[in-house]
């Protein structure tokens, strides 16, 4: 089976029909300018002046982003009634075949920007989750993180251990925006050991991500190294036994969730059972 | 043959014209060609090829080739973990994260400072973590070694650094000193040098029944200074002089400098020779920041020290590490880098340009040939 890029210059040397090109060319050699009262040469006398060389191909050049108005909010792109720039194959293979979006002609153009003076006071209500911020609850939602505490030394789950611990995952956050619960968790305890518990990350004082921790007993002696499972994604009944309850991203339109803000007894009472 | 010919001929001469009597002008061909003169160009050319696929053949030993062929299977030290940067692999990932939380592998390396690095590791290793508040840090250079000539690479090295704040690395150091006073001698071994030698034991050395593989590093008092000569090239880098402070009157002073420093290897990755690491440890966690700053600093000019820095850095990324643990943040190491002088980036500049202009050549004389030939084809 050829590939499809083979298949498609394949089709394109069959095709016998005609196709326009634009070739912008320059002459290698100048000829010179004819004297004032003098008769001009004729330039296909001498060769040189028959050469040309290729300045651009137009054909070859990329056309560039397309212009299109979004019927819908679309991810990473942009919102409903937006006119964006997107890349030239996305837009045919994608957002204009499925309806997500139309070009950006003169007539459209006045249509949507009417519908969304019309509809103004239903778009400003709608709840519209920044896209970064999307990406990021979504990378982390994915995480257990096992929240590394010693062996033998006293310890309380604080923010700082929970930080390192964090940023030993590659998430690198300020000790500010994270939200443990009001009782402190302590040991060493090997009874907790491999135990999830619930915290919360606040990412830009808006979207609150609800995050699982795992107590991982650790040493630098190798010798003393606890192996706990360590599965990714636990299931529901898991959470369960640790009356954990499955929750999803909350987000609010303005900069809510401060630092001293009661984060675990809002989630509590409005936390999203479902995915948003 | 001929008489061969003619016998085939005689017994079936209709025969004359089959393939039997066509193999036998063959090889008449293929002699006279032998004995063809050919041009002083031709010879050239052949000698050159043979030459060519001599030296590949010597390039490597038979076992260093068998060598090579089981490293290029496994993974080259450089990409063992934590892995060599490479800047066109996030290219079009964002510079600067702009949230207050963010996921590492969605930016660019982000470079810190040593003091900000150093916090970090402390609080991992605080007590209610990992409880290493002592722990000794690891400098991780990932190195770009190569010269002005594309075959040759920076040449691996070992050697000791001594830095402006020692510190206890736990580490036995042997020192050959070289004095030619009995009583300097016996000094010197007191204040720890491992073995103290005078003029008789240079000629033992250059003979080679006195191997001095197993020392770190030699120190020579001044009066030794013409004669330890003849070991440069035995000694290499460790050959004490007085720009590396290997050389001094004061021995003791010397050995104490040597037996506190950084041990700094540069290593060449054996799969990619163009890559090269070197490990080393620069302090101790405890240290405060600005000492261990001065430290990293000797130590980066030590190693950049082994390359023209008109070539470009020689350090592709600097990594702060702890022993053990696999926590690593990339440091800036831009100030400590030294700054080529305009002489030196002219010359690599005007070497490039030749380069450039032999290639263009080349290349013009190649598709010179080529178009003929698919003339001809079509």
């Amino acid at each position: 089976m050829l590939p499809a890029t083979h298949l498609h210059r394949l089709a394109r040397h069959l095709n016998l029909q005609s196709s326009r090109n634009t070739w912008v060319l320059r002459r290698v050699f100048q000829p010179e300018a004819t004297p004032p009262g003098g008769i001009q040469k004729n330039p296909n006398d001498f060769h040189d002046y028959q050469k040309y060389e290729v300045v651009e191909v137009e054909t070859q050049k990329s056309a560039g982003p397309i212009k299109v108005i979004l019927l819908q909010d679309v991810e990473g792109i942009g919102h409903q009634f937006d006119v964006v720039s997107v890349d030239r194959t996305l837009a045919r293979k994608d957002l204009l075949l499925s309806k997500k979006a139309v070009y950006a002609s003169p007539f459209d153009l006045k249509y949507y920007a009417d519908m969304k003076t019309r509809m103004a006071d239903e778009l400003a209500s709608r709840v519209r989750i920044p896209y970064e911020l999307k990406v990021v609850g979504r990378d982390l939602q994915k995480m257990v993180v096992p929240i590394k505490v010693n062996m033998e030394n006293e310890w309380t789950i604080d923010t700082k251990v929970v930080k390192s611990s964090l940023r030993q995952m590659g998430v690198f956050v300020a000790e500010n925006t994270i939200f443990l619960a009001a009782k402190p968790i302590s040991g060493p305890n090997f009874d907790i050991e491999a135990k999830l518990f619930r915290f919360y990350l606040v990412v830009n004082q808006q979207y609150t991500v609800p995050m699982l921790g795992r107590v991982t007993h650790v040493s630098v002696d190798e010798s003393k190294q606890m192996i706990s499972p360590t599965l990714t994604t636990p299931r529901d009944e898991e959470l369960a036994r640790y009356s954990i309850r499955k929750e999803f991203p909350l987000y609010s339109k303005t900069k809510d969730f401060t630092e001293d803000f009661p984060v675990f007894e809002h989630m509590k009472e409005h936390a999203p059972t479902t995915p948003q | 043959m001929l008489s061969l010919v003619r016998q085939t001929i005689s017994t079936s001469g209709s025969t004359m014209l089959r393939p039997v009597a066509a193999d036998v002008v063959q090889v008449r061909g293929r002699k006279r060609a032998l004995k063809q003169t050919i041009t002083r160009q031709q010879k050239l050319e052949r000698r050159m090829k043979r030459e060519e696929k001599e030296a590949a053949r010597k390039q490597y030993s038979f076992m260093e080739r068998i060598n090579i062929r089981r490293m290029k299977n496994l993974l080259s030290p450089s990409q063992q973990y934590p892995g060599r940067l490479n800047i066109d692999d996030e290219s079009n990932l964002p510079e600067k994260p702009t949230l207050d939380v963010f996921i590492k592998s969605h930016f660019k390396t982000q470079y810190y400072t040593v003091a900000e690095a150093l916090d970090m590791h402390r609080e991992l290793q605080s007590p209610s973590i990992y409880n290493n508040p002592n722990a000794p840090i690891r400098l991780r250079l990932e190195l770009n070694m190569t010269t002005e000539k594309q075959t040759k690479m920076v040449t691996g090295s070992d050697e000791i650094v001594p830095v402006p704040f020692p510190f206890n690395h736990n580490e036995k150091r042997t020192i050959l000193a070289f004095a030619n006073d009995v009583k300097l001698q016996e000094l010197a071994v007191e204040s720890g040098a491992e073995m103290a030698l005078g003029q008789d034991t240079i000629k033992k050395i250059i003979k080679g029944q006195f191997r001095t593989d197993d020392y770190d590093f030699c120190v020579s008092h001044s009066d030794m200074g013409s004669s330890i000569l003849p070991l440069r090239g035995i000694l290499k880098t460790r050959f004490p002089t007085r720009a590396n402070g290997g050389l001094g009157e004061n021995l003791p002073e010397l050995i104490e400098k040597f037996k506190n420093g950084v041990k700094l290897n540069i290593n060449g990755d054996p799969v990619y020779p163009i890559w090269g690491l070197s490990d080393c440890v620069v302090g101790r966690l405890s240290m405060p920041n600005e000492q261990i700053e001065a430290n990293i600093a000797t130590v980066i000019a030590a190693a950049c020290a082994h390359r023209n820095p008109a070539l470009g850095p020689f350090i592709n990324r600097a990594l702060l590490m702890t022993i053990p643990g696999e926590e690593n943040y990339a440091i800036d190491v831009k100030p400590w880098l030294p700054v080529p002088t305009e002489e030196e980036i002219e010359k690599i500049e005007k070497r490039k340009n030749k380069k450039k202009k032999k290639d263009e050549k080349k290349t013009e004389e190649t598709t010179d040939d080529a178009t003929p030939a698919m003339a001809a084809a079509l």
